[in-house]
């Protein structure tokens, strides 16, 4: 193990510890009762953290963070408009909603894909402005189409007159009619019996790696008893307050916020496809053409193809995260679901500790809990700090667009200082900067 | 002579063409449907005016070779904040208080457009290869900062502010300060009464004055807003002056081929700054000179999205990522402001219900941006 450097890990984690800074700050000033905030942050990791796992695949192709997800939110919203057309309900709605899904958001991912094959070097910009056009198409077949050369057979989802979907579709009531909750309402738990079971699960896994750690290295691992002890001394905190009333009362009622499972577990499933998807001959292509594509190439590999086919995997999990975002949520807002997506989601990831060409899937789930936390939390904190309510929307805007502005300018100022030692000193110190393992959790 | 003419369809001038043969289309339809062509094009004259300069803001900085300045509305910002001071300090008793506001707001935005704008030239002169993501972030940061900058900085202004609460309000109107200044100095206007039927030409009046002499049931049906044209103009020459003197040489030399450039002994990194700080200045003028032609101020998130409309302005003049040229922004500018203008009435024709007309702008806007980044991408193969 090389040396560990305070300032290193300072410089290299710099987002996330001005975001986690600000969310303790933040969470210090607002004041929230716990099991408001929980229950608020429980609801925004399970709607989003699926859209910003959808983004991982690309930045290790080199393809920069992808606001292209926005098209692949709308090939879910077509399809989950197209479901509540037909009246489906229910899970059977909801595997409908997937299902047509798919076959669209892979005709767009190929679409995206060729184009950034044409704008190479300017991935970022080229998918903000697709998702901006795109807009512009959405608008045009769903306000002006949609009713008039299109039909739709349910009146309700129209615009009186006949024309144009409605600003907002009701996607059913949580009880069956609609998607709304099919998956959620499947199994849910109090939240400290679901944190027992989680932390419990994982405190398996590394019991289990520990074990076979010996026979793998010929000794066993000792760091593995960090995490093993962590996530036991956590299960065993969980348990207590599942079980007892050793806590205060406003810790207890934390009990009242529900954890839908399946939604979890699905969540959980999704990383560990990344984890594995990334470990695969196609992974290992997709970072090959991240790092370099002239050597790539020259190895065999196909870069157009292998950045179409990253495309098309990120445009697909981006069409289902939607979609289980939408389930979530309820109510689908025709003309605006999408487009803060991509912001909020790139923005996440970002604070998780992600840059341009590195992203995991523990960074992933760190942002969306940051950001999703300082998200939530900011309008109050901007109500105390400046005694207006008003205030919430900009605070909310600085928090993503400061994230996202702020990530791509040190790492671009990083890469400019690295070329420029380079240049400066040929044979000079080329060690990759200490990454730091925030992937410990999903695995 | 075929070739010439094929050449005005091809590579950067494609989306000219396009426009072109679009807006021409446009023209026909809205005559095909009685839609008044003396209105579209006076106010396709009005609003190229308008937009004029925030389109010339782009020329400085893709000719230092900083790529479209996406950054604009920090130049915008800063023109903001020159009409605000100009709002609070000018009293609308002075003497021709009009013309000293407009002078004020102008000073205020040049200090401001060159302060943010040596500010933003030193971070893109760190960042160099990423400047367009970079901008567009930049400025939608900044903007994002500037909207609790305009719920708290002091004014005191009572035009300005809400009468509740605090903070600046969402629009202000400049009916009494410079609204419509530029644009009825020495302007043409013919009126139309509908009550007589009777046509009038009037030079150089405002439309208050209309108003207030024929009556509310007069129209305008054609105008010339020759004094914003004449204004746009100006600045067309004086940035023309400037790409042409020595300094100018060495910054397009810097855009050209920085390497060639640093080899000759031109100092980049300045030059590439002078570019940005003059593109946003140029940007904060440029606002003073729209909201006075559209008689509000608008602040909070207005100014985030106004880059790309400018940025779509000057490549449909036949720009590219990389090069672009003052005579670009005189046709782009009235190409795409005519579009917007007369889609507007056309789609509404169309298409009864739903903002057709805004899909028109998104789509032009954004498809003719994607098509200028396919080139470049396609000539820089990694």
């Amino acid at each position: 193990m090389r040396n560990f450097s305070l300032k290193r890990f300072f410089i290299d984690n710099i987002v996330t510890i001005i975001f986690l800074t600000l969310t303790i700050a933040g969470i210090l000033i607002a004041q929230q009762p716990i099991h408001i905030l929980v229950n608020d942050i429980v609801r925004r990791f399970a709607r989003n953290t699926f859209l910003v796992l959808a983004l991982i695949i690309p930045v290790l192709a080199g393809m920069g963070l992808n606001f292209g997800i926005v098209v692949g939110a709308m090939a879910a919203q077509a399809a989950v408009i197209f479901v509540a057309d037909m009246g489906w309900n229910g899970l059977f709605g909801l595997s409908m909603a997937i299902l047509i899904s798919i076959p669209i958001s892979i005709i767009l991912g190929w679409m995206i894909g060729k184009l950034l094959n044409k704008t190479r070097g300017l991935e970022m910009i080229t998918s903000l402005l697709l998702s901006l056009f795109a807009q512009g198409v959405w608008l045009l077949i769903y306000l002006a189409l949609m009713g008039r050369f299109i039909p739709i057979r349910t009146k309700e989802l129209l615009i009186p007159g006949g024309i144009g979907i409605r600003n907002t579709v009701n996607l059913g009531d949580g009880m069956g009619t609609g998607i709304k909750y099919s998956l959620a309402n499947l199994s849910q738990m109090p939240f400290f019996l679901a944190m027992t079971v989680f932390l419990g699960i994982l405190s398996l896994i590394y019991l289990v790696r520990y074990l076979r750690s010996k026979q793998i290295k010929g000794q066993r691992d000792k760091w593995l008893l960090i995490p093993l002890a962590v996530s036991l001394l956590g299960t065993l905190i969980m348990f207590l307050g599942h079980s007892t009333m050793l806590y205060p009362a406003s810790i207890l009622r934390l009990n009242e916020v529900d954890i839908p499972m399946v939604t979890y577990g699905l969540i959980i499933l999704v990383g560990l496809f990344v984890n594995w998807l990334i470990n695969t001959k196609l992974g290992q292509d997709f970072r090959s053409v991240g790092q370099s594509q002239s050597i790539a190439a020259v190895s065999g590999i196909n870069v157009d193809r292998t950045r179409i086919i990253a495309m098309i995997t990120s445009t697909v999990m981006a069409a289902m995260g939607h979609i289980f975002l939408l389930e979530n949520l309820g109510v689908l807002n025709t003309y605006g679901s999408h487009v803060s997506i991509g912001l909020y989601s790139v923005a996440a990831l970002l604070v998780g500790g992600a840059t341009v060409n590195r992203a995991t899937v523990g960074q992933a789930f760190l942002g969306v809990l940051l950001f999703h936390t300082l998200f939530y939390i900011a309008p109050f904190a901007g109500k105390v700090l400046l005694n207006d309510a008003q205030n919430g929307e900009y605070f909310r805007n600085i928090v993503a667009y400061g994230a996202i502005g702020l990530s791509l300018v040190l790492y671009a100022w990083k890469q400019a200082n690295h070329a420029h030692n380079k240049a400066m000193r040929p044979e000079g110190d080329d060690a990759a900067p200490a990454t730091i393992d925030l992937s410990a959790d999903t695995e | 002579m075929i070739d010439k003419i094929k050449s005005l369809a091809q590579g950067d001038n494609l989306p000219r063409f396009v426009i072109t043969v679009f807006l021409l289309l446009l023209f026909v339809i809205a005559a095909i449907l009685k839609q008044p062509i003396g209105v579209l094009l006076g106010d396709s004259l009005v609003r190229y005016g308008m937009n004029g300069i925030l389109v010339l803001a782009m020329v400085p900085a893709i000719q230092a070779g900083t790529g479209p300045n996406f950054g604009l509305p920090i130049g915008i910002v800063g023109g903001l904040l020159g009409m605000l001071i100009s709002m609070e300090f000018v009293p609308q008793t002075m003497f021709m208080h009009q013309w000293v506001g407009l002078i004020v707001a102008i000073i205020g935005a040049i200090f401001f457009g060159a302060v943010f704008g040596w500010l933003y030239g030193q971070l893109l002169n760190r960042v160099k290869g990423s400047e367009m993501v970079i901008a567009t972030y930049t400025a939608f940061s900044f903007v994002a900062l500037m909207c609790i900058a305009w719920l708290v900085l002091p004014f005191k202004n009572r035009a300005m502010i809400w009468p509740i609460g605090k903070g600046l309000k969402n629009t202000i109107t400049m009916e009494n300060t410079y609204g419509g200044l530029l644009n009825d100095f020495l302007s043409f206007k013919l009126v139309e009464n509908h009550a007589t039927g009777s046509h009038m030409f009037l030079f150089n009046k405002t439309g208050q004055y209309i108003t207030d002499t024929y009556g509310i049931e007069s129209a305008i049906k054609f105008q010339i807003p020759t004094g914003m044209i004449l204004f746009f103009l100006l600045f067309c020459y004086l940035v023309y002056l400037f790409i042409n003197s020595r300094t100018g040489v060495a910054m397009r030399a810097v855009g050209d081929n920085p390497k060639f450039a640093e080899s000759s002994g031109i100092n980049v990194n300045r030059s590439r700054l002078l570019g940005v700080i003059l593109s946003t200045v140029l940007g904060a003028i440029g606002i003073i000179i729209y909201s006075q032609g559209f008689g509000y101020m608008q602040l909070y998130n207005a100014p985030q999205t106004m880059a790309f409309g400018a940025v779509a302005a000057i490549l449909i003049g036949g720009a590219s990522a990389q090069k672009a040229k003052i005579s670009h922004v005189l046709i782009g500018a009235f190409l795409f402001n005519s579009l917007l203008v007369v889609s507007l009435p056309v789609a509404n024709e169309l298409v009864p219900a739903g903002g057709l007309s805004d899909v028109f702008r998104v789509i032009t806007t954004y498809g003719v941006i994607l098509y200028a980044l396919a080139k470049v991408g396609g000539k820089t193969n990694a």
